[in-house]
């Protein structure tokens, strides 16, 4: 192996964005094929390619940042771990989203056990969630929206996790990720009419919950 | 389609799920229905709302992600690294390539029970590092993780494990050996609440020059925004020093934690303006002015340059 691709990983090093270059160049098959080789930087890229949406499904997912972090930190060691295996038989997507969402369900399905809703806080003000921190609505600092917009919140919160993990999911991957229920068929390894099955139930669920508030 | 079908059909309708029949027979009845039509709306506003909930990652967990990433990964190259190398896989490797090449397999396999039988006979107590089981069990104080395992044809299994001994060490901070593993931890540790507990004792001793290098180094590079404010606290005292300024200029134009950066203007002004070097703030101040986009951030910056008597008009 060459000195530069051995230092692709290091923080910062000059070497990183020589090899990160070269790899930017590749399509994904190649990518795929280089890093199957042990092509620190292809791997690399890789994992720059698809992290971010990675990330995003498990924070929207689990609502904890911590959580969110484990289940990046297993899927992209797994992929590491088990690419040498990987055929081609489906998209890379599908294959990695596959194993991100099934370390996602195993988090939701404890989580049932468990009861427990790491990101919502109890406050003097009723409960808070502090994934709305940051991008919240401000409701043009009229109280009673905004104390509308907070009730919305809170039950949107509820509905949400009072869907079963599968539920769950497919909502999450048709209505944030914008897949389609063929792919989150074949990433679940069920047919797309079951996501469908799963998406309606889902989505009549939140119907009835949240109509009062709209 | 009545309308009950209608309405239970729309959510999936917005998400483009039907099929082009169906499509079209709910676009029919939403035609001449006034009560399906004010159902898609309120089906909208539900889906607008949910939209609103979507949650973006910061720049700040992904930059943490990969960094634990690449960390892990260093790790479990190592080990690959260590299996590759240990005699067994080179051993092993070998006679896979002859096997494959020509010997004829009952021979090759014959051979290999041979080696095993002798091999076993002749390496029992003596491979280097190699405890019998009874030993390993006795090693109380030891925390043990198998890293991996070795099967041969004799029915043996060759365990590799990584030990962690826990000792107890006490002494002064004065003491070398002391202060050593503090620096160490300081810098290498993967946990930041050590690496903060870390600084917080090192703080006191930040007159060292080698315990202010270990303070700017958690400054540049410790992912923890914690930590890096724990590391400012060390620098207090010595911010006038010209190193400690240039940490700070840099920690201030381009750390990503607000906080930090904000912590980071009060003591450079405070050091620049006790050991002169006024133009120099006033510039790292105004390039900050330029690009900063935090408010907080930005009010102090400001309110450092009024303090310098710095034209508004110039940044």
């Amino acid at each position: 192996m060459l000195p530069l691709q051995r230092n692709a990983f290091r923080k910062g090093g000059p070497a990183t964005a020589v090899i990160i270059n070269s790899a930017a160049h590749m399509d994904e098959s190649s990518l795929i094929r280089a890093a199957q080789t042990g092509d620190q930087a292809a791997f690399e890229q890789l994992v720059r390619s698809y992290d971010q949406s990675v990330l995003r499904l498990a924070m929207n997912l689990l609502r904890s940042p911590d959580d969110a972090q484990d289940v990046y930190q297993e899927a992209f060691l797994r992929v590491f771990k088990n690419l040498h295996a990987f055929r081609f038989d489906c998209s890379f997507h599908t294959w990695l989203y596959r194993i991100v969402t099934n370390l996602c369900l195993d988090h939701l399905r404890k989580r049932k056990v468990r009861r427990e809703e790491p990101t919502v806080l109890t406050t003097a003000e009723g409960p808070l969630d502090r994934m709305d921190s940051v991008a919240e609505e401000r409701a043009d600092g009229n109280p009673q929206r905004s104390l509308f917009s907070g009730e919305l919140k809170s039950k949107i919160r509820e509905t949400l996790a009072e869907l079963t993990p599968r539920e769950r999911m497919v909502f999450e991957l048709r209505h944030y990720q914008g897949l389609r229920l063929r792919a989150i068929g074949e990433m679940l390894g069920t047919t797309e009419e079951a996501a469908k099955n799963c998406l309606f139930r889902a989505t009549q669920k939140m119907r009835a919950a949240l109509g009062d508030f709209l | 389609m009545n309308c009950q079908g209608v309405k239970d059909t729309l959510p999936l309708f917005l998400y483009g799920e039907l099929t082009f029949d169906e499509e079209d027979r709910v676009e029919d009845h939403l035609s001449g229905c006034a009560a399906c039509r004010d159902e898609l709306d309120l089906v909208r506003a539900m889906n607008a709302a949910l939209s609103s909930r979507a949650a973006e990652p910061s720049t700040v967990l992904l930059r943490n992600c990969r960094e634990s990433l690449w960390e892990r990964l260093e790790q479990e190259r190592k080990v690959a690294a260590v299996v590759a190398a240990s005699p067994w896989t080179k051993v092993r490797s070998t006679i896979s390539a002859v096997w494959n090449w020509h010997v004829p397999r009952p021979i090759g396999a014959l051979a290999l029970l041979m080696i095993g039988f002798v091999g076993a006979l002749l390496t029992v107590d003596r491979v280097p590092g190699a405890k019998p089981a009874a030993a390993v069990a006795q090693a109380d104080p030891t925390m043990s993780r198998v890293r991996y395992v070795e099967p041969d044809g004799a029915g043996r299994v060759q365990i590799v494990l990584d030990e962690t001994r826990q000792r107890v060490v006490s002494g002064k901070l004065d003491d070398a050996p002391i202060r050593q593993m503090l620096l160490a931890a300081a810098r290498d540790s993967q946990d930041p609440g050590l690496r903060g507990e870390t600084l917080g004792i090192l703080n006191g001793r930040s007159d060292e020059s080698e315990v202010r290098e270990a303070l700017m180094y958690a400054m540049q590079h410790d992912s923890n925004a914690g930590v890096r404010l724990k590391a400012l606290a060390g620098l207090k005292a010595f911010a006038q020093e010209p190193e400690v300024q240039k940490t700070l200029a840099q920690t201030v134009l381009s750390d990503l934690n607000p906080g930090v950066r904000a912590e980071a203007i009060d003591l450079l002004t405070q050091g620049l303006t006790r050991g002169g070097g006024q133009q120099q703030l006033i510039g790292v101040l105004r390039q900050l002015m330029r690009k900063e986009s935090n408010g907080y951030v930005r009010m102090r910056c400001q309110r450092a340059l009024e303090e310098l008597n710095a034209s508004a008009e110039t940044y």
